[in-house]
C-alpha cells in the first residue's frame, strides 16, 4: 500500500527525471564538428600510408625471444601426463586381475632356483618309465 | 540521416571509385549522432573524440565487409557502441590496477570537466546513470535522451522489444532509487 510519503518521493523523483529530460549538460569545443572530417581523413591517410609503406621504410618487427624451457614446457607436460596415464592403467589392470598364477609353477621354479640342475635335467630327473606308461595308458583303462 | 541519402551513400561506398567521397558524406551525416551516443557512454569529451575517430577509421578499414544486409547507420552505430565498450573495458582494467572504481572516477570527473555545464541536479542524474551496467546505460540513454523507438533499438542492439522495455523500466527504477537515497542521506 502506497503511503503519502511514498507518493511524494515518487513525484520528486519523477520531477527530477522530467526536469532534466531533453537537456544536454555536455558541451563540445567550438568548431569541433567542423574540423572533425579533416582529422578523420588525416587518420585514414596515416593508416593507409602505414599499410602501404615501402619495404625499405618498413621496420621489421622484433622476433620475441622465447626461452627454451618455456617453448618445450607443453611437450614436457604432455610426456609427464602420458607416463602418469600409463602407470595408472597398469596399476588398475594389475589390481583388477585375479591371481591366477599356477602355484605348482612357482613351486617348480623355486625348486629349480634352489638346485643346481638345469630345467631339462630337472624334468628328465622327475620322470621314470612307470610314470610315462601310466600317462600313456591312463585313458584306455 | 534520411533513407534516400543513406541508400545513395551506401551505393557509392560499395563503388571503389566513389568510396572516398561517399565516406566524407557519411562522416558529415553521422558524426553528431554517433558522437553524442559515445559521449554519454564514455563521459569525457577527449575520450569521445578518440572513440569517434576510431569508429570511422574502423568503418573505413572494414568497408568491404559491409554487404548491405543491415542499414549503414545501424552498422555504424554498432561499431561506435563496440568501440565505446572497448574503451570502457580498457579503462576499467586500468582502474583495477589503480585500485579505483571507473564509475566513481567518471562521476568525479564531472566536477572538473570544462565540457560539462549541468547544474547539481544534472550532475546527480549523470552519477545515477553511471551506476547502471553498460548495456542498461545505453538503453536508458537511447530512450531518455534520444527518445529512440524500441523497434529501432531492437534492430540496433539485437535484443527483443520486450527485453528492452524491461531493461529501461529497471534502469529508471535504479536511477530513481539512487537519487532518492541521495536526497534522504
Amino acid at each position: 500500500m502506497k503511503t503519502p510519503n511514498h507518493d511524494m518521493e515518487n513525484r520528486m523523483e519523477n520531477d527530477l527525471l522530467s526536469s532534466q529530460k531533453g537537456q544536454n549538460p555536455f558541451l563540445v569545443p567550438d568548431d569541433y564538428f567542423e574540423h572533425l572530417e579533416e582529422r578523420i581523413n588525416a587518420r585514414i591517410d596515416a593508416a593507409a600510408s602505414n599499410t602501404y609503406a615501402s619495404p625499405a621504410t618498413e621496420t621489421k618487427p622484433e622476433t620475441p625471444v622465447v626461452p627454451l624451457m618455456v617453448k618445450f614446457r607443453p611437450y614436457l607436460y604432455f610426456a609427464a601426463m602420458l607416463v602418469l596415464i600409463f602407470a595408472g592403467v597398469r596399476t588398475a589392470v594389475n589390481l583388477s586381475q585375479p591371481n591366477n598364477t599356477d602355484p605348482s609353477a612357482v613351486l617348480v621354479s623355486e625348486e629349480l632356483l634352489q638346485s643346481d640342475l638345469t630345467a631339462e635335467e630337472f624334468l628328465m630327473g622327475s620322470l621314470n618309465a612307470s610314470s610315462v606308461m601310466y600317462y600313456l595308458f591312463e585313458d584306455n583303462e | 540521416m534520411d533513407t534516400q541519402t543513406e541508400h545513395a551513400i551506401t551505393r557509392d561506398l560499395l563503388d571503389p571509385s566513389r568510396r572516398r567521397e561517399a565516406f566524407s558524406r557519411l562522416v558529415k551525416e553521422l558524426s553528431k549522432p554517433l558522437y553524442w551516443q559515445i559521449r554519454r557512454l564514455v563521459v569525457a569529451h577527449d575520450a569521445a573524440d578518440d572513440v569517434l575517430q576510431n569508429t570511422f577509421l574502423k568503418a573505413w578499414q572494414n568497408i568491404d565487409s559491409f554487404r548491405g544486409d543491415s542499414r549503414l547507420s545501424t552498422w555504424m552505430y554498432r561499431i561506435a557502441i563496440n568501440e565505446s565498450y572497448s574503451y570502457l573495458n580498457r579503462e576499467r582494467l586500468q582502474s583495477v590496477v589503480d585500485f579505483k572504481d571507473l564509475e566513481d572516477t567518471l562521476a568525479d570527473s564531472l566536477y572538473s570537466d570544462p565540457w560539462f555545464s549541468g547544474d547539481d541536479a544534472a550532475r546527480k542524474l549523470q552519477e545515477a546513470i553511471l551506476q547502471l551496467p553498460d548495456k542498461q546505460r545505453l538503453v536508458f540513454n537511447m530512450r531518455y535522451y534520444d527518445e529512440m523507438k524500441y523497434e529501432d533499438m531492437s534492430q540496433l542492439l539485437g535484443t527483443s522489444v520486450g527485453a528492452l522495455k524491461a531493461s529501461y523500466h529497471l534502469a529508471v527504477k535504479k536511477v530513481q532509487a539512487f537519487i532518492t537515497a541521495d536526497l534522504y542521506e
